[in-house]
C-alpha cells in the first residue's frame, strides 16, 4: 500500500493484461513522437532555413546595420547583396527592407543590447523564428516564394517596449 | 506506546514527530502564500490582455509585463520549490514513523528561503525586476534580487540534503523495514531532480549575479540561457513528480486504503524512473531557436 514501507515480494506485482497493453501503447506513442520530431528534417528540408552564426560586438554590427539601411532606404535589395537588420530596445534598424520574390538573400541580424526575438510572419502565418543575441550575428538564407508584406516581431522580452518592436520586409 | 515528542496519527497509526511536523507546515504555509499571490497576479495577467473597461480608472494600462513577472516567479520557482521542500520533509518522517534528520538545518533550509522569498517578492512587487522568469542576461535588474535568488536555491538545496540524511538515518535505526512506501520513493526522484535544480541554477544565478554587479563579465548570454534551463526545466519536473507522489498517497488516503490496493507499484516505480533518466535530455528542447546548437547546417 502506497504509504508504508513493503517488502519487495509484496509490490513486485507481475502486469496485468491491461497494464502491459497500455505500458506498450504509450511506448509506441513515445516512439512515433520522437521519430516524427527528428525525422521531420528529412521529410521537410524545404522549410529548414541553413544558418551560420560568427561572433562580432554590438558596436561593430550596429555600424554594419546603419550603413546598410542609409544604402538601401526604399530601395529594392538586389541578388547578392547581404542584408543586415540589427535589433534594439525598442527598434529594427532598418525597419523596412524591400527584398525580391524568389531570390536566396542572406540576411545577418543581430542585437545591440539584451536578447531579442526575430519572428518573421506572412499571411500563411510564421515564416521563421528565431533568437537574436548580442555579441553573436546569425546568418539566415532565406527565399521568399510569394510576394506581400510580411511582418518581423521581437518575441523576445526585451523590456517595456517589447510588444511595440516591429519592422516589415516587403517582397516584391 | 507514543515516544515523547511524537503524536499518532488517529486516521492511519502513522507516528508524526511534532517538530518536524512545525517545519513541514511552515513550508507548506510558506507555498501556499506563493500560491496566492502567484494566483491573483495571474487574474491581472488575464485582464491586462484584455479590452478590460476598467483597466485605465484601476491605473493598471501597460502593466501586463509587472504582473507577468509576479505571476512567474511566484508560481514555477515558489509555490514547487516551498510545497517540495514541505513534502519531502512529510515523506521522509512522518511515512517511516521518524524524526528529521536535523530540526536545525531544518530550520537553516527556512529562513535562507524565507530571506530569499522576501528580497525577490519585495523587489518583485514594487515592480523594481521586470525581468520575467527567464531573466535572460543581458536584461538585469539590481543584484540583490540575484542574491536573493541564491539564497533561496540554497535553502532548497540544504532541505534536501536533510531529507536523504533522514531517509539514511530511518534505515540504520531499523525506523522501517523493507522497500520505502511508494509515495516516499517518488517524492524521493522529485528530491533528485531538486538536486539538479540547484546545480544548474546555482551556475546560472551566480553568474547574473556577477554580470548584474558590474564585474567585468562579459555577459555571455549562451553561458546563462543553458544553465539557467537546467534549473528552470528541471524546477517544473520537481513540481510533476510530486504532484504524482502526492496522487498515490490520495488515493490511499481519499478511499480508505481500498483502491491502493490496485496500484501496480512496480508500474509506478518504472514510470518515475523513466522521469528521473529524461529530465536532463529534456532541458534540451530550450536550447533551439537560436544559431549556435545548429550552425554550419
Amino acid at each position: 500500500m502506497t504509504l508504508f514501507p513493503r517488502s519487495l515480494e509484496e509490490w513486485y506485482k507481475p502486469f496485468t493484461k491491461e497494464e502491459k497493453t497500455w505500458f506498450i501503447l504509450a511506448f509506441i506513442l513515445a516512439i512515433i513522437l520522437a521519430a516524427t520530431t527528428l525525422s521531420w528534417f528529412f521529410i521537410d528540408p524545404y522549410h529548414q532555413v541553413p544558418a551560420k552564426s560568427y561572433a562580432i560586438s554590438p558596436n561593430e554590427f550596429d555600424k554594419l546595420a546603419a550603413t546598410f539601411a542609409s544604402s538601401y532606404k526604399d530601395k529594392i535589395i538586389p541578388e547578392g547583396v547581404d542584408v543586415y537588420i540589427i535589433a534594439h530596445q525598442f527598434y529594427f534598424n532598418p525597419s523596412k527592407i524591400i527584398l525580391k520574390k524568389g531570390v536566396t538573400y542572406r540576411i545577418h541580424v543581430s542585437s545591440a543590447d539584451v536578447l531579442h526575438g526575430l519572428s518573421i510572419i506572412g499571411e500563411d502565418g510564421t515564416v521563421y523564428n528565431l533568437m537574436i543575441m548580442p555579441g553573436m550575428a546569425y546568418v539566415i538564407h532565406i527565399i521568399f516564394d510569394k510576394t506581400g508584406i510580411y511582418e518581423i516581431l521581437c518575441n523576445e522580452y526585451c523590456g517595456s517596449g517589447h510588444h511595440l518592436m516591429s519592422a516589415t520586409i516587403e517582397v516584391v | 506506546m507514543t515516544e515523547a515528542g511524537f503524536r499518532r496519527c488517529m486516521a492511519t497509526g502513522l507516528l508524526v514527530h511534532l517538530a518536524s511536523q512545525r517545519l513541514i507546515v511552515f513550508n507548506f504555509l510558506m507555498g501556499i502564500i506563493s500560491l496566492i499571490i502567484g494566483g491573483i497576479a495571474a487574474i491581472f495577467v488575464g485582464l491586462t490582455r484584455s479590452s478590460f473597461v476598467l483597466l485605465e480608472q484601476l491605473g493598471l494600462q501597460n502593466t501586463y509585463y509587472y504582473w507577468l513577472n509576479l505571476h512567474g516567479y511566484n508560481m514555477l520557482i515558489f509555490w514547487i520549490l516551498w510545497f517540495e521542500v514541505a513534502l519531502i520533509y512529510f515523506v521522509a518522517t512522518i511515512l517511516l514513523n521518524a524524526p528529521l534528520y536535523s530540526i536545525r538545518l531544518g530550520w537553516l533550509s527556512f529562513i535562507l528561503m524565507l530571506i530569499g522569498w522576501l528580497i525577490m517578492n519585495v523587489m518583485n512587487i514594487a515592480g523594481d525586476s521586470i525581468v520575467l522568469f527567464t531573466a535572460y542576461i543581458p536584461l538585469s535588474v539590481p543584484p540583490i534580487f540575484y542574491l536573493g535568488y541564491l539564497f533561496f536555491v540554497l535553502g532548497v538545496a540544504i532541505a534536501v540534503i536533510n531529507f536523504f540524511l533522514t531517509l539514511y538515518k530511518a534505515r540504520i535505526e531499523g525506523k522501517y523495514a523493507g522497500h520505502l512506501p511508494l509515495v516516499t520513493w517518488g517524492a524521493g526522484i522529485a528530491a533528485i531532480i531538486g538536486l539538479v535544480v540547484v546545480a544548474y541554477g546555482a551556475f546560472a544565478i551566480i553568474y547574473a549575479l556577477l554580470f548584474s554587479s558590474n564585474y567585468g563579465l562579459s555577459g555571455d548570454v549562451m553561458f546563462y540561457r543553458w544553465f539557467f534551463w537546467g534549473l528552470g526545466h528541471s524546477a517544473q519536473y520537481v513540481n510533476v513528480t510530486a504532484m504524482v507522489a502526492v496522487w498515490y498517497a490520495l488515493i490511499a488516503l481519499g478511499t480508505g486504503f481500498v483502491a491502493a490496493k490496485f496500484i501496480n507499484e512496480r508500474y509506478a516505480r518504472i514510470a518515475f524512473a523513466l522521469y528521473t533518466l529524461f529530465v536532463v535530455p529534456g532541458i534540451g528542447h530550450s536550447y533551439f531557436g537560436g544559431s549556435w546548437i545548429l550552425s554550419d547546417l
